[in-house]
């Protein structure tokens, strides 16, 4: 990254690899990768290139065949604990937002909190005051058939930060979004990371959503070609 | 969200699926319902008919199956009477009669005098004498029978010279004449199909223990049981109760099944939903309870509707002429609860494996289903 940090990486892949054995390919060959705290990480490669299975593995969704993966500094041990992790401290987006048919757009946004201390008002303050910042207070009610793409991903963005975490993994989140909508989410997305502080790493193949990034990690074939500040190896 | 409002939502999201599956469970319940009131409700008349006659106790023969086609001794209502601590006691002839329209008829034999009749509140007509009948009120409105008409007894041509209001199921469709024509008429002399006594303390629990204990000493050959208890240990009815019982059995089984195939389809069609939950960090124990949920939910609409379904049919069954007088139907808000909270259980159980399947699946191949 630009500068020297004393601080630990949020997330770090050392030395990952992610073999798919029934397929026989190799989606990541000793990737590391250090995602320090407050800063905006574009991936970007051609299809096939395994950003999304890094997304996957930072998050703890899969398991690396090879290396290690650290959270704050920390191994994490199994399955239960990356849960206990996603569901706190880090916010997904994915590319076709995979909001729930049936559900509104609050009740979406309500989705990921599942803290059993959290009261069904304290839901619904949070969750209409996330969908206030992401400019949908009156779309509240709607389910996503009967909004846009890109009010889609919006909604889908106040659910990843539903439990103000530290770290937000978006997977092509302006993969399916025509220009305008696009424009929409990437301002979203450079404002919440300005104003919140939050950690950002967005997989991308648009030159636009990676502009502004503090570090550009390029991945072909499995592998990190550079990366623009430092990041990666 | 509540996770029964996202169980609903997704339950309504197939709606015809969910109807159908909740239908499965629901007749499963109902036939569960209706078959075990059934066995219940015969029970219910025959024990209720015995405390509607005034008896504290009845006695049978022992080791009789089918009671009325068992006898005793009409000599032995006298002995019975003159046992320490009875008041009273009364013999009963009991038969089934197939009626001119078809129709099945209860008919007791009482002996003139005994206090049998005293539980007979007459609405037309009076009490029959030797060679007479007295009719419930419902069987004669039925038969088109009034006082000075006559009804076909085993081919004899009876006069009806009263009507009374039946005091219970038992003879609702009942008909009853002295104990001396029934047995003329049935070419049984001298039997009764059971006994029945008063006693002088019936308040009193111990004393009537003990009378039972020393009168089943008195008369080994005898089943003595109080009356309210009298269908308690009836062979024909525990075979009944069997067989109903293996019935409803196959047929819960089968709503079981129904549940499993809907939720296994729901988790198959919902497979990249599932992902989504993990990514967002739900915990393996919130997605198997929000499918299971499902089922549960599923289960006790079928349960609620199904219940109220099988009391329907029993009440029909009941009303039904070939088995009226047979059947008091008893189920209350606790055998429905019971019923319902059966069904859930079944849903739950049904959800089991769908809802494990949800949790092994894995997150990142369910993230890229189609």
């Amino acid at each position: 990254m630009s500068g020297p940090s004393v601080s630990l990486p949020l997330a770090e892949l050392i030395g990952v690899s992610r073999r798919f054995a029934r397929a026989g390919i190799e989606a990541l060959s000793s990737v590391s990768l250090a995602v320090p705290k407050g800063r905006r990480i574009a991936i970007v490669g051609p299809s096939g290139s395994g950003k999304s299975t890094l997304l996957y593995l930072l998050s703890g969704l899969d398991r690396p065949t090879a290396g290690r993966i650290l959270f704050e500094g920390r191994e994490v041990g199994n399955r239960a604990e990356w849960t206990a992790i996603r569901a706190r401290r880090i916010g997904f987006v994915f590319q076709s937002f995979h909001l729930l048919p049936t559900l509104s757009a609050r009740e979406n946004v309500e989705l990921p909190m599942t803290d059993p201390g959290l009261g069904e008002r304290e839901k619904r303050r949070r969750s209409d005051e996330l969908l206030e910042a992401v400019g949908l207070p009156d779309r509240r009610n709607h389910r996503p058939g009967e909004l846009s793409g890109g009010e889609c991903q919006r909604v889908a963005i106040a659910r990843s930060l539903a439990n103000e975490p530290d770290l937000l993994l978006a997977d092509e989140p302006t993969g399916n979004l025509d220009r305008d909508s696009s424009a929409s989410v990437i301002s979203l997305l450079d404002r919440l990371h300005r104003d919140r502080g939050l950690t950002l790493v967005v997989v991308t193949h648009s030159p636009e959503v990676a502009a502004g990034s503090d570090a550009i990690v390029h991945l072909v074939k499995g592998t990190l070609l550079d990366a623009a500040g430092g990041s990666g190896t | 969200m509540r996770l029964t409002a996202l169980a609903s939502r997704n339950l309504t999201r197939r709606p015809v699926r969910s109807a159908l599956t909740a239908a499965g469970v629901g007749i499963a319940v109902g036939g569960f319902v209706c078959l075990s009131g059934l066995t219940g409700g015969v029970a219910h008349a025959w024990n209720g008919g015995m405390v509607q006659r005034g008896a504290h106790l009845v006695a049978l023969r022992a080791g009789s199956v089918e009671i009325l086609a068992t006898s005793l001794p009409e000599s032995m209502v006298d002995e019975l009477a003159r046992e320490p601590g009875v008041r009273d006691a009364a013999g009963e002839l009991v038969n089934l009669a197939i009626l001119d329209s078809g129709d099945t008829a209860l008919v007791s034999g009482w002996a003139p005098g005994s206090f049998l009749w005293d539980s007979l509140p007459l609405v037309a007509g009076r009490l029959p004498r030797d060679g007479e009948a007295a009719l419930a009120e419902a069987l004669a409105r039925e038969q088109h029978l009034r006082p000075g008409d006559s009804i076909l007894l085993e081919g004899r041509l009876v006069p009806v010279v009263g009507t009374f209001r039946a005091p219970g199921a038992l003879l609702s469709s009942g008909i009853v004449l002295t104990l001396r024509s029934m047995q003329e008429l049935w070419s049984r002399p001298d039997a009764v199909t059971f006994l029945l006594a008063r006693l002088e303390r019936p308040g009193d629990r111990a004393g009537v223990s003990a009378s039972l204990e020393r009168l089943g000493k008195r008369f080994p050959g005898l089943r003595i049981s109080e009356s309210a208890r009298v269908a308690e240990d009836n062979r024909v009815l525990e075979i009944l109760s069997a067989l109903n019982r293996a019935t409803s059995g196959v047929a819960l089984l089968m709503a079981l099944v129904v549940v499993l195939n809907t939720l296994l389809m729901a988790v198959a069609e919902r497979t990249r939903e599932i992902g989504v939950l993990c990514a967002l960090g739900w915990p393996a124990h919130r997605i198997l309870a929000s499918i299971t949920l499902e089922g549960v939910l599923v289960s006790l609409a079928g349960g609620l509707a199904g219940s109220l379904l099988g009391i329907a049919g029993l009440h029909w069954i009941a009303t039904a002429s070939a088995l009226r007088g047979f059947v008091d139907p008893a189920v209350g808000v606790v055998e429905v609860v019971e019923a319902t909270v059966s069904a859930a259980a079944l849903g739950a159980l049904g959800a089991l494996y769908p809802a494990w399947r949800a949790i092994r699946l894995d997150p990142v191949a369910a993230l890229r289903s189609e």
